[in-house]
């Protein structure tokens, strides 16, 4: 096997050579292509991206050529029947031709990093990011298992080249149907990632190759065909069963364990907006704590502490059963998840092992993935911010992009970030800029930091810097309006005192919009003070009312009036204000110790305030009363509120994390949903 | 172990291969007809046929190169599909114009097929490398045509195999190299006892070294026994009648030539009663000793294996040695 493993490295080291010389050509092209760009390389991905296509292209043409003529070229020649009359076995001759194709494949590889290092002398310090560069390691191994079966059944080099490209193109869109039939009904996109579908490709065309050699005929009989395409096929499922096995023994296994049960969101009756959806609860299931949180505008970001949440659940709150299920990756790496106020679809944004963002939208009916899957690398750089628009037909996310530009006859790197706006099926339909920035010219500080938010037509979002300068922008043509900036009345700032503006509410009827903030000086010293305000603005900007001087925990519409939870020492306070009010009069005072986990409007304009020892309604006059049903004075103690369903029942979780229940808080029934 | 069994195994001790009919089909072409051949073990066997008889598929299923249809084979007491690699390691096979890596040198394909068995005698390679001037060092791209034949039966031998397949692999060589062959590697297994299987055209040469000799015809082997018993019992028998009826010739006689005072024909089971017999209707009988080149073109001429048609119906039975 020695023998013929050297022989066979000995025939091809040419082809290594040959390599070098193409890699050293791409890479000085390459560089002269995009000189500029190069110079301004800091990042890795960025240094990943640019010798990825060097390693990529090279090697792939290495690979390709030398392993079509593994076998094809002993056929060819005549020479497969003295090397068959060898006292070797096929199983061990195949294998002695794969690892010295393997041993080119990878040989060229480290080969050609020479070149690209004297254009790049980075890649030298950073050499390692080069192998964890799935697309480049799967993508060689897939070339070459491939290859390898076509070396084997084909004869010449030509048939091998031409079969291996056309079968690499039919895998590809294969994998895109795939993609968007099989994967969301087993519920995990990442494992049908091109390269991991190319991965659990690759055992079954090297176990085809090697079927296909050690039974086959020397010549392209149809015995061999047939032989071939049956053992492809053989193999395709066996890895399939396997993988899918393997994948469902470790679902069950994780299941088996769940702990902890956390809230991710709870959308349709939630929303209680005038679509009306599918109810829909998205649950981490054995995690503890949240992989999620609200992130006051920015949808949901991951929670802090240590992530041990391993799947992630849609529930149908109407029947109970699970809309999706997704796996999650120990690395935290999944950091917003929502689904559409209609309760249709699901998006999620995560992070590949190997540091990629990308976007998944599901259509929850159909249980299809509707969009994504895959890395998406041409956003650049973060995504994140992941909001519906209220009917749910529009999908807005934060992109922070770097992108190579000229200015002054040189090259820079920009930054910048802009809202996408997308429908569902991922198509964008408006990019929305916010800033960017050059080494030369950067934004003031207020302008990194942009707060936005739908309005209820969900044909126009607000977005708000931190100073409090709103702008309206329509989504159609995105055309900015700008609604309002400070002065806030009624305040005149102490000198060096400066806003920071931090949150954005619309209210239902998209009458007002309710910002909070504070003013600080910069930098914070330990004797500056907080001035914290409440501003109700008219959606035209024609009007603001300073509604209150505290700091609001807690803000929520109920029709056409605002309650806001207040803190003082001794007491929490509920306020309300409403049009035609120029503050925020308080309606309830609670002693703090009820410990109130959320304030919610019910359908009747009354308001619910669930504490975690005793649950409250204020009704519409303001009048404060616990709950009438007796059981309702336990049940707070025992589950943690979530949400409230389209029935007007509260959904909640119980301590332990271990079920979620529906609460009826009128009769004090309640039914259990998950598990 | 069966009585049968223990059959099947003295009789493999004595012959380096036996097969039980062989049978191999290329789609519609039946390449090889239930053959059941036995080669003597120390024997140098010639497998005669005519173009396109399955002489090769015969040596590539006893190699393993190819699976038979049917049937089953032994080869030095291993079963030729079960134990491939055992029998090839005892072996050493070259065919017909033996495609090599060009690539190499000499030595280096010496080299990888040293690296390929567990023993290698460099001694015997250069025995017949030497002789016929060709350089270790020279690449196998440089060499003729006869000269890469015979380095690949230099490298086919360096593991002194039991058993040497030679697939017409004398042709092409011109009388001097072939003459150092026959002297260096035949000659000297045959001496060693060892077995040489050999096909090809040149029946004078197979005359000149055969022992043993099969005729591949078709697919089916039609002969298979000692060269000696072969001429023994294929005799060409030629009778004078000068005035009377034409005589009776045996039913089972080979090419039967008519003339007007005289018949020949061939018997392939040739005894003195027959002449004995024929020359009793009062004829004067006339046996002709015949060449293996002779009856060769009776067999196959009589088996249909020289035309288009198929077998004749005095076909020569198969005659086990």
């Amino acid at each position: 096997m020695r023998s013929v493993f050297a022989k066979e490295f000995r025939q091809n080291h040419l082809l290594v050579w040959v390599g070098f010389l193409l890699s050293a050509a791409i890479a000085v092209l390459y560089w002269a292509w995009t000189r500029n760009y190069v110079k301004t390389i800091q990042d890795e991905r960025d240094l990943n991206a640019f010798c990825g296509i060097i390693v990529l292209l090279t090697t792939g043409v290495v690979v390709l050529v030398s392993t079509a003529g593994l076998f094809s070229i002993e056929t060819t020649r005549g020479t497969l029947p003295f090397l068959l009359g060898l006292p070797v076995s096929r199983a061990r001759i195949w294998l002695a031709k794969g690892l010295a194709g393997l041993a080119i494949a990878i040989s060229s590889a480290l080969l050609l990093i020479v070149p690209t290092s004297l254009v790049l002398p980075q890649i030298v310090k950073e050499i390692h990011f080069l192998l964890y560069l799935p697309d480049i390691v799967t993508g060689v191994l897939f070339l070459f298992s491939v290859t390898l079966f076509c070396s084997t059944v084909f004869q010449r080099v030509i048939s091998v080249l031409l079969v291996t490209v056309i079968m690499l193109a039919v895998v590809l869109i294969g994998e895109a149907l795939f993609l968007n039939s099989v994967a969301p009904i087993l519920g995990y996109d990442d494992l049908f990632d091109f390269t991991l579908l190319s991965l659990f490709l690759v055992p079954a065309f090297l176990l085809a190759s090697l079927f296909t050699f050690s039974r086959g005929e020397l010549l392209m009989t149809r015995r061999k065909w047939g032989l071939a395409v049956f053992s492809l096929l053989v193999g395709i499922l066996v890895v399939g069963f396997a993988l899918y096995g393997v994948r469902s023994w470790m679902y069950r296994y994780q299941r088996s364990g769940v702990k902890a049960l956390e809230a991710i969101s709870l959308h349709g009756p939630f929303a209680r907006s005038a679509v009306g959806g599918e109810p829909v609860l998205s649950l981490a299931v054995a995690g503890s704590p949240a992989p999620f949180q609200r992130d006051t505008d920015h949808g949901w970001v991951r929670g802090g502490g240590p992530y041990r949440s391993r799947h992630l659940v849609v529930i149908d709150l109407k029947t109970g059963r699970e809309a999706l299920v997704l796996p999650l990756r120990k690395n935290p790496g999944e950091r917003e998840a929502d689904a559409s106020p209609d309760g249709r679809f699901y998006a999620q944004i995560s992070q590949g092992v190997f540091g990629e963002r990308r976007l998944s939208i599901w259509d929850l009916r159909s249980r299809r993935l509707v969009h994504g899957g895959m890395p998406k690398r041409l956003y650049g750089g973060e995504i994140y911010g992941l909001d519906w628009s209220p009917k749910g037909d529009f999908l807005a996310l934060n992109v922070h992009y770097r992108r190579p530009a000229r200015a002054n006859g040189r090259g820079v790197m920009v930054d910048g970030e802009s809202i996408y706006v997308m429908r569902p099926n991922g198509d964008v339909v408006k990019q929305i800029p916010l800033w960017e920035a050059t080494p030369e010219r950067e934004p003031d500080v207020y302008s990194y930091f942009v707060r936005w938010t739908w309005a209820p037509d969900g044909i126009s979002l607000y977005t708000m810097r931190l100073d409090g300068h709103i702008l309206r922008h329509r989504v159609s043509d995105g055309e900015a309006q700008k609604v309002w900036q400070p002065p806030v009345p009624d305040v005149s700032l102490p000198k060096g005192y400066f806003w920071w503006f931090n949150q954005l509410i619309v209210s239902p009827d998209g009458r007002w919009l309710v910002i909070r903030g504070v003013a600080r000086t910069r930098p914070q010293t330990e004797s500056s003070k907080n001035l914290s305000v409440t501003l109700v603005i008219s959606s035209d900007g024609s009007r603001a009312v300073l509604i209150s001087r505290d700091i609001a925990t807690d803000l929520v519409w109920s029709g056409d009036r605002l309650f806001l939870t207040l803190f003082s020492r001794s007491s929490l306070s509920v306020h309300r204000w409403q049009p035609g009010e120029d503050r925020a009069v308080p309606v309830a005072t609670l002693p703090l110790n009820p410990a109130i986990q959320k304030i919610a409007s019910l359908e009747d304009g009354s308001l619910l305030i669930w504490g975690q020892k005793q649950a409250y309604l204020v009704d519409q006059r303001g009048k404060l009363a616990p709950l009438a049903d007796p059981r309702m004075r336990n049940l707070p103690h025992d589950y943690w509120f979530l949400g409230l369903d389209s029935e007007g029942r509260v959904i909640a979780k119980n301590l332990r994390g271990t079920e979620i229940a529906a609460i009826d808080i009128k009769t004090g029934q309640l039914t259990k949903l998950y598990p | 172990m069966s009585d049968h069994g223990i059959r099947s195994e003295a009789v493999t001790e004595n012959y380096a291969v036996v097969t039980h009919t062989l049978t191999r089909r290329f789609g519609r072409k039946l390449a090889l007809d239930s053959v059941s051949a036995r080669v003597s073990v120390g024997s140098i066997y010639g497998l005669m046929g005519p173009n396109g008889a399955g002489k090769t598929t015969f040596i590539r299923c006893l190699l393993n190169l190819i699976n038979p249809t049917s049937g089953s084979g032994t080869v030095l007491g291993h079963d030729m599909v079960r134990d491939s690699v055992a029998v090839r390691r005892r072996i050493g096979h070259v065919a017909a114009l033996q495609p090599l890596w060009e690539w190499m040198t000499v030595r280096e394909l010496a080299n990888f097929m040293a690296g390929c068995y567990p023993r290698w005698d460099q001694e015997a390679v250069k025995a017949v490398l030497s002789p016929v001037g060709i350089d270790p060092n020279d690449k196998i791209e440089e060499l003729s045509r006869g000269q890469r034949t015979l380095a690949a039966l230099a490298v086919a031998i360096g593991h002194q195999p039991e058993l040497l397949l030679l697939d017409e692999a004398l042709t092409g060589l011109d009388p001097i190299s072939r003459r150092e062959v026959l002297r260096n590697v035949i000659d000297v297994m045959h001496a060693e006892n060892r077995t040489v299987l050999i096909t090809g055209q040149d029946i004078a040469d197979m005359e000149r070294i055969c022992d043993h000799v099969g005729f591949l015809i078709k697919g089916k082997l039609f002969w298979e026994s000692t060269l000696d018993d072969l001429k023994a019992r294929v005799k060409r028998i030629r009778i004078e009648h000068p005035s009377g009826p034409q005589p009776q010739v045996p039913v089972n006689a080979l090419r039967v030539e008519r003339a007007a005072r005289e018949t020949e024909f061939t018997v392939t089971d040739f005894t003195r009663d027959l002449v004995e017999s024929l020359a009793a209707q009062g004829r004067r009988v006339e046996m002709l000793d015949l060449s293996l080149e002779d009856i060769f073109v009776d067999l196959a001429s009589a088996s249909g294996g020289l035309s288009a048609a198929g077998p004749s119906a005095n076909a020569p039975m198969k005659v086990s040695a």
